[in-house]
Order: structure tokens, then sequence, then C-alpha cells
């Protein structure tokens, strides 16, 4: 694939107590590049969002992950954010009361000071949010209501591109993020991404429609299925599971690996 | 000289119901200052003279057909100044190992089944009227449903007063359904042609693991009585206890429950209606002790007060430490319906462990004018609209009656009430 | 989630930063309570008679409450008896009891409230709030004087306004708290020793804050001090205290009245920051902080509103209340009280409606931590005289850690049918995915944890002036701060 290693994932197994959901996963992401994962429910894509994000309530059993050339396990949560990981979550959870400009002030000056950077003055820091409110058409009045906290479903997930873009990472993974999004919330939850894409910056796109990747546009599609990566290709791939659905691919799974 | 006091030979409820004498000689009626009667200064009303029991008086068949719930088909257990009655009761048929008759009966006839479960579950928190049942009780009605055996028509408990003069009442009720049995009970109380009439009346569940206990108490005429129940539910594992108690009748009425859940996965629920008028007075002391982790209790109580009569709540959460993943919802809400009325709630939440849910709201207020204004301007009486609410209102806890003919006679009765 | 543990393992023990003591001569009464105790106290302060009689009826009703034992014990607080013969109900950290300007003041005081970041000089001058500092027993320095007097309000130690304005002392001392009123109004009522005295007449905005700054620092002395406040018709005043104490590992009492007037479109804002010497982990040593405050709404559209954060004491038994006379008068509550280690906080409010119209808020925040026991407990209660009444109450409760206790205790007593009554309460844990939601924000579990008590604690904050407000978070920070942060 590429040559820039982000991320490499090499037979990562996980599960929850004695469920074995990823079964033997292997990736790699190079710097820059895009890549969707598709598949049905229950394939295992959020869970590989969960473990890459560390969240405990899943354990890893065997496998690696490099991000950056460093060992992605055996970091805590807040490490892996501070060195660039971003998750932008399915269900983003609601902070009763942490105003978005305290919650982010906290988060980008954590990230700013682990990459040796100054704390943003509050001058700066006002200046950033408004810039990067804009780029989702995020009315700035959110930014002084609570995370989260009364926002619609929409505003959910434009407010998690929003972080996205305040927190700047090197790898941003995008758990469904197109979900209970009508076509006008999409296009601009799209947008933001696409405005975000750089060399340096790398996507993983899950997702279970394909209409997300006619705004995000992929380099890689990968399908998920059963806790294992069985089909790689490029953009086309998607269409072609849009039409026909993962019926085929199993099939010719059944052909290719007879039980 | 009356019948024999309840354990005749039995040594163990001769045992039980020494200390019980011991434990209310200590505590003796409600002090002014108890705090757990602080809007129900009940003692007073034991001040005066009153006999311990009475013998059943004659009563009359047609007495008692009154008193059924139209198109409910039970096994029907009278009991008359707290005895229990068999000429008139119709048990009908029961599925093998069921018993179902007179405490007394069964104390001779079942004495190791029924020791097993009366007085089994005493609270921490004692209180003296459960300790006068317990010391001075003589009879009432045993339910025992055995493991795995399900009662598909429900018990109906007609508890009956007819006193001449002052009397305390005391029938004692212990339903028990072992692992896996489920079995449904209405105890009605009515006082007919009665002289100041005292009820202390004590019930027993008992709902072993996985076992299903639906206990309805309704509360109709008391002639101007003094009401005290108590009502102690003991929960096995993954069991389902609940409760409803309609309160329609009485002077004064105080009713006690208590719950402990006593194993994991247990499902609790509480509920009550009261619609008072007159002078009643309705106090509803319900205490749910979370002490097993992943439970869920739900609690809803309503409260219709009109004239001069006055509600109390007083409504106890208490978790554990080691409780974690307890679910405890309690609400409690009343309509005042004249400057004259009432209410008083008191909501207790005791929580000392961390991974809960628990939430309690009070609300106590009008009939919204908004909504009466409404009504009316779609042409309904002014009269019409209210009793709409109202019946509205008390609908939460009548909708959740699981016995058909039960739901419609309730509801039935607080139409004519409104 | 180990390191949440610690954090929060070091929440529950984290050190009190105001436990020094300050090394002055002081001029302490002996221990135990008598009526020579009492005469003591009044000579020592050239009370006049009236004063004197007044002081000894509290006595005397207080010492046969004593002699029944008839402690208030229907709190949910575990404490032995107090040996109320074993305390020194007098001591003045100096032996000059007055002073005319702060030039007077025993270097080794202004030092200390220096050192609590209160300063009694340059700097409250700028930010324009006025200063009445009570030390031990006694009033100690109080700023801005002369300033507010160009008003007509006025603003002095307890003492001096018995000495100057007797007759608005004998008019409104006992008029909202009786000295029959309960058994620590009634001990406060025989010795108080000073306090803060408040005056804002007819028509004035209180051009600025007044404040006072409450400290214990001798050992083996209680401190009761009474403030006394009293807003004339249309007046405005915002009025703020704090309190701390040195460590010791005896426990002192304190027992202080608090009373306020508000007449006819009257209001009155009181804020308090309450972070007197919890004791140690291990629960040893602190104050048990009884006090008893109200208000009276006695005139129409009068206003009375309590806003308090209690993060101190041992124990904390304390009940702000709001009577609502007048027609159309409101009475709020907003706390936050935050216990950790062995704290015991049994606190609320009375929200009593009488006048038509009244309405009342009462928002209460309770977190727990450690082996601490926290539990709301206010009374609602509607009159039957007071029609349209309303009250909306809220209470929730965060815990933090395992080992703690959260509790709500609300008597709800409706006496007419258009009143109108909703209370709402919650209790939860700072919950898995909020910390792993921030976490994955870069933000580590002790910033997280911080960050979530404070958005808890948010709305309560917001009605703290702002000078306080910041002090109020910089103080929840300290408590949280623990070994981690």
């Amino acid at each position: 694939m590429s040559n820039a290693e982000m991320l490499e994932i090499k037979n990562l197994t996980a599960g929850i107590e004695d469920n074995e959901i990823l079964k033997g996963i292997n990736l790699s992401i190079g710097a820059g590049e895009v890549h969707a994962i598709m598949g049905p429910n229950g394939s295992g894509k959020s869970t590989l969002a969960s473990v890459l994000a560390g969240r405990e309530d899943f354990e890893v059993t065997g496998g690696e992950v490099s991000f950056k050339g460093h060992d992605l396990l055996e970091m805590e949560v807040e490490e892996r954010a501070r060195e660039g990981l971003f998750l932008a979550f399915q269900y983003p959870v609601e902070l009763p009361g942490v105003s978005m400009a305290n919650f982010l002030k906290e988060a980008v000056n954590s990230v700013r000071s682990h990459r040796g950077q100054d704390a943003l003055s509050a001058v700066e820091f006002i200046k950033l949010m408004k810039e990067r409110a804009a780029l989702v058409d995020l009315n700035p009045d959110l930014k002084k209501r609570a995370v989260n906290e009364g926002f619609s479903g929409g505003e959910k997930k434009r407010n998690e591109i929003f972080q996205l873009a305040m927190l700047e990472p090197s790898l941003a993974i995008l758990d469904e993020t197109d979900s209970g999004l009508d076509i006008d919330a999409l296009r601009i939850v799209a947008d933001g991404v696409n405005r975000l894409r750089s060399e340096n910056r790398s996507f993983l796109v899950i997702t279970h429609y394909q209409r997300l990747l006619n705004y995000i546009v992929p380099d890689f599609v990968h399908v998920l299925l059963n806790g294992r990566i069985v089909k790689s290709g490029g953009k086309d791939l998607a269409l072609k599971l849009e039409e026909h659905g993962y019926d085929w691919i199993k099939e010719e799974l059944d052909i290719a690996e007879p039980a | 000289m009356l019948g024999a006091a309840l354990n005749g030979s039995n040594a163990f409820l001769h045992e039980r119901r020494r200390s019980a004498v011991e434990e209310f000689e200590r505590l003796g009626f409600p002090a002014p200052k108890d705090e757990s009667y602080k809007y129900t200064r009940i003692g007073r009303l034991f001040q005066g003279e009153y006999a311990v029991d009475a013998d059943a008086p004659p009563i009359s068949q047609s007495q008692i057909d009154a008193l059924e719930v139209p198109d409910l088909d039970a096994h029907r257990l009278v009991v008359v100044n707290g005895h229990f009655q068999p000429e008139h009761s119709r048990i009908g048929s029961l599925p093998p190992g069921v018993i179902a008759g007179g405490l007394q009966d069964a104390s001779a006839s079942h004495p190791d089944v029924l020791n097993r479960f009366v007085s089994k579950f005493t609270a921490t928190d004692a209180d003296p009227f459960e300790a006068l049942n317990t010391a001075f009780v003589r009879d009432g009605i045993f339910i025992f449903v055995p493991r795995g055996k399900t009662v598909e028509k429900p018990f109906h408990i007609l508890n009956l007063v007819s006193v001449k003069s002052p009397t305390l009442v005391q029938p004692r009720v212990v339903v028990a359904a072992e692992s896996g049995a489920a079995v449904s009970v209405i105890e009605s109380s009515v006082a007919v042609d009665s002289v100041s009439p005292t009820l202390n009346a004590v019930s027993e569940l008992y709902a072993d693991t996985d076992a299903f206990v639906d206990y309805y108490r309704l509360q109709l005429d008391h002639k101007a009585g003094t009401v005290v129940t108590t009502t102690n539910v003991y929960q096995q594992s993954t069991s389902n206890a609940r409760t409803t108690t309609i309160t329609l009748g009485g002077r004064v009425v105080r009713n006690n429950l208590r719950f402990l859940p006593d194993g994991e996965h247990c499902e609790t629920h509480l509920m009550g209606l009261v619609v008072a008028n007159g002078s009643m007075h309705v106090d509803n002391h319900t205490s749910v002790d979370h002490a097993r982790p992943n439970c869920v209790s739900n609690e809803l109580y309503k409260n219709i007060l009109a004239d001069q009569s006055t509600g109390v709540f007083n409504g106890r959460v208490l978790v554990r430490q080691d409780s974690q993943k307890t679910q405890a919802y309690q609400s409690n809400r009343a309509v005042v319906l004249s400057d004259d009325a009432r209410m008083y709630s008191k909501p207790e939440l005791e929580i000392y462990a961390d991974d809960v849910m628990c939430s309690h709201g009070a609300a106590t207020g009008r009939i919204d004018p908004e909504s009466i204004f409404y009504l009316r301007s779609r042409g309904l009486s002014l009269e019409d609209a209210r009793k709409m609410m109202l019946q509205a209102f008390s609908r939460d806890v009548t909708d959740s009656i699981r016995v058909a003919p039960l739901r419609e006679y309730v509801d039935q009765l607080v139409r004519q009430r409104l | 989630m180990s390191s949440e543990k610690e954090f929060l393992q070091g929440v529950a023990d984290s050190e009190y930063e105001y436990g020094f003591v300050t090394e002055i001569d002081a001029d302490t009464a002996p221990r135990g309570l008598s009526e020579d105790t009492v005469r003591l106290i009044a000579s020592k302060r050239n009370e006049p008679d009236w004063m004197v009689e007044w002081r000894l009826k509290a006595f005397r009703h207080w010492a046969s409450l004593a002699e029944q034992k008839a402690y208030p014990r229907w709190a949910h607080l575990k404490y032995p008896d107090i040996d109320f013969q074993n305390i020194s109900y007098y001591s003045a950290p100096n032996r000059k009891p007055k002073y005319n300007s702060l030039d007077e003041v025993d270097p080794e005081v202004l030092n200390t409230f220096e050192r609590l970041g209160i300063s009694l000089t340059e700097q409250k001058r700028l930010m324009g709030v006025a200063v009445d500092v009570v030390m031990d027993s006694v009033s100690v320095a109080t700023t801005f004087k002369e300033e507010l007097a160009k008003h007509g309000i006025i603003f002095c130690s307890f003492g001096e306004a018995i000495e100057n304005h007797p007759e608005l002392v004998q008019k409104y001392i006992g008029s909202v708290v009786p000295y029959t009123d309960n058994f620590y109004a009634s001990l406060n009522s025989a010795v108080f020793s000073d306090g803060s005295f408040c005056y804002i007449p007819p028509g004035v905005r209180c051009p600025m804050e007044l404040s006072t700054y409450f400290r214990i620092n001798e050992a083996g002395t209680g401190q009761f001090e009474r403030t006394l406040i009293i807003a004339d018709k249309g007046s405005y005043v915002s009025y703020l205290e704090g309190c701390t104490a040195p460590m010791r590992d005896e426990n002192q009492l304190h027992a202080a009245v608090v009373e306020i007037v508000a007449h006819e479109d009257a209001e009155v804002k009181y804020s308090t920051i309450q972070n007197w010497y919890p004791g140690n982990v291990r629960g040893e040593g602190g104050i048990y902080n009884f006090v008893t405050k109200r208000g009276i709404c006695d005139g129409d559209r009068s206003k009375i509103s309590w806003t308090q954060l209690e993060t101190g004491s041992a124990i904390t038994w304390k009940y702000p209340s709001v009577i609502l006379k007048g027609n159309d008068s409101v009475g709020e509550f907003y706390s936050v009280a935050f216990t950790k280690a062995r704290q015991q906080a049994d606190t609320g409010t009375k929200m009593i409606h009488l006048g038509r119209n009244t309405s009342s808020t009462i928002i209460s925040k309770g977190i727990s931590a450690g082996e601490s026991n926290n539990s709301y407990r206010g009374l609602v209660r509607i009159s039957s005289k007071a029609e349209n009444a309303r009250n909306f109450s809220q209470c929730d409760s965060l815990l933090l850690g395992d080992r703690c206790g959260a509790h709500t205790f609300p008597y709800i007593e409706v006496n007419n049918s258009s009143g109108q009554v909703e209370h709402e309460a919650t209790t939860s844990k700072v919950g898995e995915d909020q910390i792993f939601y921030c976490n994955q924000r870069g933000i580590g579990e002790a910033e997280a944890i911080k960050l979530i008590v404070n958005g808890f604690c948010k709305e309560i904050l917001a009605e703290l002036p702002m000078e306080f407000a910041v002090e109020a978070q910089k103080l929840l920070a300290i408590e949280l701060e623990g070994s981690v942060g």
C-alpha cells in the first residue's frame, strides 16, 4: 500500500468477556489516506473504533497496532488522543453543565502541551473556535452551551467534526458519523471533513452506507465481515456493495474459504 | 371469653407472640414526637377504651355478595372481624399442593409450612402496630403456592369488620409463593354496621426465587374508623412483587409498606391511589430496602384530596453500600381540590452505593385551569371537565391493575367518588 | 480505571490549605458555661443591661434544654454528645478589644488574612468590597465604613451596633430567630461574642459587596457570632461570608446565627463560602458547624436569596431559610455541598410560604467523596393563606466513589388548593462514558472529573457574586485536587 505508515494493524483480536468480536484484523493506513470500512450490523466496525481509541470495555486478546511508530495498545486513552488519534463518536456523550469552551480549552491545551506548544491565550482560543466552528456551520452560540447537552442529533455530529478541527489530529476515526443525518447535515459534515483532509492527516471512515462515500471519497474501501476484513478495494467497491449488498461477498468467501 | 389465640399448640408462634408482646411494651403507641408518625398523630386515637378482638357476628350472604367485585372470577376467602369464615368462602379448585384458608386452621394442619413464613421478615425499624398484631392475632388467611405452581385466578380476601363498640380487629394475611410460583391476591376491607371500628391488619408477602406475587389492597368504606395496615414484602432473587393500595374509605388510614428485595435482580412495584373527601386522613408510608445489587424498584402514588381531607406520603428508599446497579424510581403526585385539604410529602432517598440510578419526584397542585377551560370550550360542563381531568390523573395507577375486572371496578368506584 | 480510583482516593484525602495557626496573644475565658460566663462575656464587651438580660433569658432556656439533653437528633449525622462545659466561650485575638483603624490591628492578624487571600487593605479597596473580619469571637476590622456611611449604610461589628444603634438592635435581634428557636440558637443567643451588623436605609442600593470573614484561631474555643442584616424599604444589598479555621485534632464548635429582615421591595442576597477545617482523613478534629440562618421577607415584593458553597467542617448542620410573609415575596436557596473523607453534612433549607403569590426556588447539589455522608434536608410549607404560592425544588447528588452516601429528605406540606409544588431529585455518579469521552479528547482523568463536577455545580456558582465565584471555583478545584492534580 503506502510507504509512510500512519496506522499498522496486525492480526488484531479483541472481544468482550469470552465473546471474540475482532478475529484478526490486518490494516495499514498511510499518511494522508482516507480509508473506509463498511460492513453489516454486528460485523465489528464500532468495536474496531473503540479498541483503537482505547475503550476498556473491550479486551485485546492478540495482535499489534502501531500508530506513527508507537505501540498504540500500550497507551492510555488520553495519550492516544494527545498523540493525535481522534474518535468521532457514534453516540456523543452529554456533559451537563460543562461548557464547550471550557471543555475544548482543556482538551486543546492538553494536546498542545503534549506537543511542546504553549497554551493558547484566551483571545487566540476564541479566535480559533470561531474559525473552526464556521467549518461545520456550527452556530457560535453552541460554544456557550454544555457539551452535547440538549443538542439535536445533527448538532452532535457536527460538534464532533468541530472538535476534530480544533484538535488537529493525525488520524481521525469517524464512527458512523453519517447515521441519523439528513442530506443537508450529511453534506455539511462531509464538507467539513474534506476541508480538513491533508497530506499529513489520515481518516478511517466507518459507515454502513455508501452515500457518505459520495461526499468523502475514500482511497480505499474495506469490507468487514464477522470480525475480519474480507475484501479491500477502491471506491468502486462501495458502489458495488450498495447495489448488491454483502451476500455476494459471503458467497465468494464460501468458495474461497471452504469450511 | 374469646376464641383461642393463634398459637394453640404451635411453639414457634408462641415464642413469636411472646417477644411481640415485649416489643410492643417497649415501643408503645407512637409518641407525639415520633418522626415516622409526624403527620399522623395516631397515638391519641388509641387512648380511649376499646376491646381487643371480637367474635364474628352473623353476616348474611347478601351482605357479602354486595361486596363482590363484578365479573371477578376468584377464589373467595371471607374474614369477619379477623376470623376466617369457611361457610361464606368459595375457594374452588386449586392446583395440587396449594394451601388456602384460615390461618388458625393452617397453624394446626400445616404448622411446618406456616412457620416458615409467619413473622419471618421483621423490618429493622420496628413498628408498634405490627408488634401489636403479632402479639394478639387470632386468625386470618394463609395462602401458600408451592414451587413452580401458578394459581390462574386471583384470590379475593373479603375482610369485613362489624363491631358494635370500639374494638381493635387484627386480621393477618400470609401469602407465600415458592420459587417459580405465581399468585395474585386482592384484599378488600369494609366495615359494616359498625361503631368506631379499629382495624390493625398485617399482611406478609413472601416471593421466593423467580416467584411472582401481585397484591392489591382495597380500602373501601370504613365508617369513621381507624385503619392501620402493615404490608411486609420479602423477595428472593429475580422475583417480582407488586403491591397496589387503593384507599377510598376510612377516617384515619395509615398504611405501612416495607419491602426487602433480598436477592439480586428483583423487581418491585409499589402503586397507590388515594381519593379522600370529608375529614379523611390517609397516610401512606413506604420503605424499600435495597439490600442487594441489580434490583429495580418503581413507586407511583397519586392522591386526590377534597374537602378537609389530608394526604400524607412518606417514601423511603434505602440503597445499601454494596447494592450497585440499583434502579429506584419514586413519584408522588397530589391534586388538592379545596383550600382546607392538605398534602404532606416526605420522600427520603438514602443512598450509599455509587453506581445507581435513583430519582424521586413529588408534585402537588391543582387541576390545570387551562385544561379545564379547554374542555369547557369544547362543550363539557365544569363538573365533567373536572372529573375527566381527575380520572386521567388517577389512570396511571388504575391502568397498572393487572386483573381486568378489578381495574374496571376501581375505575368505577373512583368515578363515583369524584 | 485505576487512575480514576487513585484520583478519587486523592480527592477523599486531600489536605486542608488554611490549617495554620496564628501566634498571637489572646484573651480567652476559662472553659465552662454558667450565668457567670454569660455575664463575663457581656462585661468584657461593656454591654447595656437590656442585652445582658436577653442573654440571660436565652441562657436559662438553653440550660433547661441541655439538662434534658434535648439536642436536635433528627439530622442524618453521627457524633458523640458535646461536652459544653469543656469549651471556652470567649476568645479575643488581642487584649485590645476595639480598633479605630487598621493600623492598630496586630500585624499577625492582618498577615493571617493575607494568607487566606483576604486583603483588608489595598486590594479589597480596589475590588470594591467592604469587609468585616471576625477572628475567634471578635470583629477585628471593618473596612469602607466611611464610604458606606455616606449612603446612610451602617456596616459594623455587632458590638459597635449595640453601642451605637441600640434601638435597631433591640428591635430586630431575635425577631427572625428567637432565642427559643433551637438548641444551638439558644446557646448562641446566650454567649454570642460578636459578628456583623448591617442596615441599609430605605431606597438605597448598597454600592459595594459587604463581606464578613470568620476565622477560628484559638484552641479549645467555640465561635458564636451573630449577624443581623436589615434591608429597609426598597433597598438592596449583597452580602458575602467566608470562614476558615486552623487544623486541630479536637472538634471545635461553631454555632452562629444569621438573621435577615427584608422590608417592602427590599432585596438581600447572602452568599457563603464555608471552608472551616473539616478534620483529617481519619475523621479526627474539625469544626462542628451548627448554624441557624433565617431571613424574613417581611414586606410585599421583598426577596431573600441564599447561596452557599459548603466544603468545610467535620459536621455541617445548617438550613438557611426564608419566611415568605409579604405578598409576592421571593425566596431562593442555591447550594453546593461537597463532602469528603469522613465529613458529614446535613444541610438544606426551609421555605415557609405565608403570603399570597409567594414563590421559592431550591436548587441543591450534593457531591460526596471518600467515606462522607451528604444529606439534603428541606422543608417547603405552603400555609392555607398562601394563595397561588409556588415552589420548585431540584436536588441532585453526585457520588465520587463507592463508600460515600448521598441522601435526600424533602418535607413538602401543602395546605391549600392553589399552591403548586414540584420537587425533583436525582442521584448519579460520574459516568465512565463521560470520562472516556474526555480522555479521548486528550483530557486526563483528574481534569475530566474536575470538569464534570464543575459542570454539575455550574448553575449554583453562577449565582455567586463575581469575586466570590472565582474564589469558589478555586476552592472546589483545590478540594478536588488530591494527590494527582
